[in-house]
């Protein structure tokens, strides 16, 4: 069972490598527009690296409400 | 809200009271200005008396030379054409210059636009300055109802013209800014690669004075409005008034015999009374040559040269005719 | 009436005094009547296309929020692409060309904003139905959103989702707000008249005619072109954003000094964003996440098809298409090329590479907005050949309207360096007052004395 510490290290980690940003640094309150880089065209490939990692597939609808990161964890930990 | 309206009120006050120090200034300087230059030559018109009037467009102020005139005619002549103006210009000429002297003759070079409304016709630079003038105020509201609102401002009158005026004003025209007694010479001649366009503009020229949109229609009527004043005021003055038509590129026969001038404008001018000279290449053979001509409808300076030469013969053959 | 005329600012100006003089509960209900008023002032009987397309829209949402089916989104879609089709894009397909005398199909034009108002209808019932939430604006609020004067003949596009609630936000007269709101107006105005106005002369002459003219002629034209779009419509929407400002809202910023983009990706994130966000929002990232699963590919497609709409949206013409297909390429080979464009530019120094990239997405901007000009595709290329015409003189036209345009530009472009992302009218508020004051009377005097206000330019409505 992963909590969301856990998971909010490991998103961490996946943005930050999926954007090109290693020493990212991430909260439940981060926004894309708060990321460098995390725009329009990278937002799908940080979504696909996070699907991939925890295993899971995030609806059409899931992925467009989610509001920031906390938001995604609480989508995220409902489908572990 | 008192804020809002007292600071408005303070910012309107402060505007007004710079627009008024500029216009002022620039009236000035516009009206220092009497060489006779484009965009000048009613001051120009004002400050001294002539015989003779020419008025129109650019076909006027290019194809029609003072000298030439005064001395075939014996009487002094000016030049008032304005590049992209119609009647409006020369009603507007006409009433400043009756202000101080009555002329024996004016040389209208007529053309549709002085009938129909163009886009690319009425231009009102020149004449917004005078807004002064009752006459010319009354015009003015006529052509644009929102001149009333434009006019409170005193330097709107001098719209797009600052360069012109304050460099013309510091760096003093030259002797030629005034060309001669406002002709103005264009050398170079005609393009003759550009034929097809100068087709394209003669057809378009033909066929748009048959097919009015509601819209032109209702332009129509001030245009005509101001023809028609603009000849009964010549006829309370006792003025004569000659129309010329001055001819267009002779690319093909058609054009060298076909006067673009409507078929109601020419039984208007009738109606009145008025003389009307259509010059075209095909019965002047002087004329048939395109060497004359700058573009389709503007002659160079030889062509102006021998142009000048017939509408002086042609005003004086009308004169001999009329009754003293 | 257009929004840069006298009477629009009179009608601005009864419609502000009378909205905060009304209680609240009524203001909605003016503001309604305004601009159905607006609409119907300027198109006619056109204003039942509007009304009909808020109608069928709002019954759509109604049926959809009773009982949630996909099929009344997927109607609500198809019945404002079929209005657009109708009016935009079947008359122009089968070569009905407009003419007011011809038959009825001739006669046809299309309504001012139907291309702003249908977008917003899509974005809205899309939102409703991806949101999952069953909150519907009530019909006068839904009426207020389709159809709010300021910004209904061009945009920017509004979303519901910042708009309607804003409808029901208590608006009392607020200082600030209304100056904020007048500011934007002015400077607005300045663009129009002083910058826009004062160039179209000289590029309507240069584009009708451009067999006429050598190479460097065309070359001035064109850049002069996309100055002009850009001050034309930026000045169109900083009216808009400011009139709604003085009536106590706000709407989506349209631009953000999008000539100082470093890349073609980031212009399109600054140039008629509420246009560009809403294909993002739409089409792209839908597209996205149903091609996620081809990598790159899909997002290349998904690009390619996005800016397609983009390009179409402004109308059926083969022009458009090869304009929206240009961005599409460009942006594809940004994406491409990422790491091989950072490297090149590490090679320069800093300032150098800024100015160099920003002279190509210019460059490039200025080269596809030929085709937003041209009347075919021959046009453009016949446009574009010219320029390798070296006989004849350069053309000018009248060269105190250059100088005038020029002259405003240098002022505008200074204005945008000092005050680089901020709004105008932030950047405004952070002056100490004798110069927000000189600016103001710096903006009057210059629009009476070098702008455009000539009939013709500026009062649509006469005659």
């Amino acid at each position: 069972m992963i909590d969301r510490t856990l998971a909010l290290q490991q998103i961490e980690s996946i943005i930050g490598q999926t954007l090109k940003q290693p020493d990212v640094c991430i909260t439940e309150q981060s926004t894309a527009k708060d990321i460098k880089g995390w725009d329009s065209l990278s937002h799908m490939t940080v979504m696909v690296a996070i699907e991939e990692q925890f295993n899971i597939k995030f609806s059409f609808m899931e992925m467009i409400n989610m509001s920031n990161v906390g938001s995604m964890i609480d989508c995220l930990l409902e489908k572990l | 809200m008192k804020r809002l309206l007292f600071k408005s009120i303070l910012l309107l006050a402060i505007t007004i009271l710079l627009d008024f120090s500029i216009g002022k200034v620039l009236a000035y300087m516009f009206f220092a200005n009497t060489s006779g230059a484009p965009g000048y030559v009613l001051n120009h018109a004002v400050a001294k008396h002539y015989d003779a009037y020419i008025m129109g467009a650019s076909g006027a102020q290019r194809g029609y030379i003072p000298s030439i005139l005064s001395q075939e005619l014996g009487m002094n002549v000016l030049n008032t054409g304005e590049a992209g103006t119609n009647i409006f210009h020369n009603y507007a000429a006409l009433k400043l210059i009756l202000k101080q002297n009555t002329p024996k003759l004016i040389i209208w070079d007529l053309t549709d636009a002085d009938y129909y409304y163009r886009p690319d016709a009425g231009k009102t630079g020149m004449i917004t300055p005078y807004y002064k003038d009752a006459s010319i105020k009354k015009l003015l509201y006529d052509m644009e109802p929102l001149n009333r609102l434009w006019l409170c401002s005193k330097i709107y009158p001098y719209n797009g013209k600052i360069l012109s005026i304050v460099g013309s004003y510091f760096l003093k025209p030259n002797a030629e800014a005034g060309g001669d007694r406002g002709y103005h010479p264009i050398l170079g001649t005609i393009n003759p690669r550009l034929r097809s366009l100068y087709l394209r503009q003669f057809s378009e020229e033909q066929s748009y004075v048959l097919h009015r949109s509601k819209d032109d229609a209702a332009k129509d009527v001030l245009i005509r409005k101001y023809f028609h004043a603009f000849i009964r005021l010549c006829q309370q003055n006792n003025i004569q008034l000659i129309a010329f038509h001055c001819p267009k590129a002779p690319l093909n026969s058609q054009i060298a015999s076909t006067p673009l001038i409507s078929v109601e404008l020419r039984a208007q001018l009738h109606k009145y009374n008025i003389p009307l000279y259509s010059i075209m290449p095909s019965q002047y053979p002087q004329m048939n040559e395109l060497n004359l001509y700058y573009d389709f409808s503007h002659l160079n300076h030889r062509g102006a040269q021998v142009y000048s030469r017939i509408v002086a013969r042609h005003i004086r053959n009308t004169s001999n005719m009329m009754p003293e | 009436m257009s929004l840069v005329s006298v009477l629009y600012l009179v009608f601005l100006t009864i419609v502000a005094i009378a909205y905060y003089a009304i209680p609240q509960a009524w203001k909605t209900c003016l503001l309604l009547i305004a601009s159905l008023g607006f609409y119907g002032i300027n198109q006619g009987f056109y204003i039942f296309i509007l009304l009909f397309s808020i109608i069928v829209n709002y019954t759509l949402i109604r049926l959809w929020a009773a009982k949630a089916a996909k099929p009344w989104v997927i109607a609500a879609v198809l019945f404002n692409v079929m209005l657009l089709g109708l009016f935009k894009y079947i008359p122009a397909i089968f070569g009905f060309a407009h003419n007011p005398n011809g038959s009825l199909f001739q006669r046809i034009a299309i309504p001012i904003g139907l291309s702003f108002f249908s977008f917003q209808a899509i974005g809205y019932m899309l939102d409703l139905h991806w949101s999952g939430k069953k909150t519907v604006a009530t019909f006068p609020q839904y009426s207020l959103f389709m159809s709010f004067f300021p910004q209904l003949l061009a945009g920017p596009i509004a979303r519901g989702k910042s708009f309607i609630p804003q409808i029901s936000r208590a608006k009392s007269f607020d200082y600030s707000c209304i100056v904020a709101g007048l500011r934007r107006i002015l400077w607005g105005l300045f663009k129009k008249v002083v910058i826009a106005a004062n160039l179209a002369p000289y590029t309507d002459v240069v584009f009708q005619n451009y067999r006429e003219h050598q190479g460097l002629t065309i070359i001035l034209a064109a850049i002069a072109y996309t100055i002009q779009i850009f001050m034309d419509f930026s000045a169109y929407s900083d009216i808009a954003i400011g009139s709604a400002k003085v009536l106590g809202y706000e709407l989506m910023e349209n631009f953000r000094i999008p000539l100082f983009a470093r890349s073609v990706t980031d212009f399109w994130r600054r140039w008629h964003i509420s246009l560009s966000s809403w294909v993002r929002d739409y089409l792209f990232m839908p597209l996205q996440y149903q091609t996620r699963a081809w990598g790159k590919k899909g997002m290349l497609m998904a690009t390619m098809l996005t800016f397609l709409l983009i390009g179409v949206w402004h109308g059926a013409n083969w022009t458009f298409v090869v304009f929206g297909l240009l961005q599409g390429f460009a942006i594809s080979w940004e994406i491409l090329a990422v790491r091989f464009r950072e490297q090149l530019w590490k090679l320069l120094p800093d300032w150098l590479s800024k100015a160099v990239s920003n002279l190509t997405v210019f460059l490039f901007i200025t080269a596809s907005a030929i085709l937003l000009r041209s009347a075919s595709i021959g046009d453009a290329f016949a446009f574009i050949s010219r320029i390798s015409v070296s006989t004849g003189t350069v053309y000018f036209g009248s060269k105190q309207l250059l100088i005038f345009a020029l002259a405003g530009m240098t002022f505008v472009f200074g204005v945008d360096v000092l005050k680089g992302e901020m709004l105008i009218t932030e950047f405004i508020d952070k002056q100490p007052g004798l110069l927000r004051w000189s600016l103001y009377i710096f903006c009057i005097i210059a629009i009476l004395l070098i702008g455009s206000l000539r009939s013709d330019n500026f009062i649509y409505y006469q005659f």
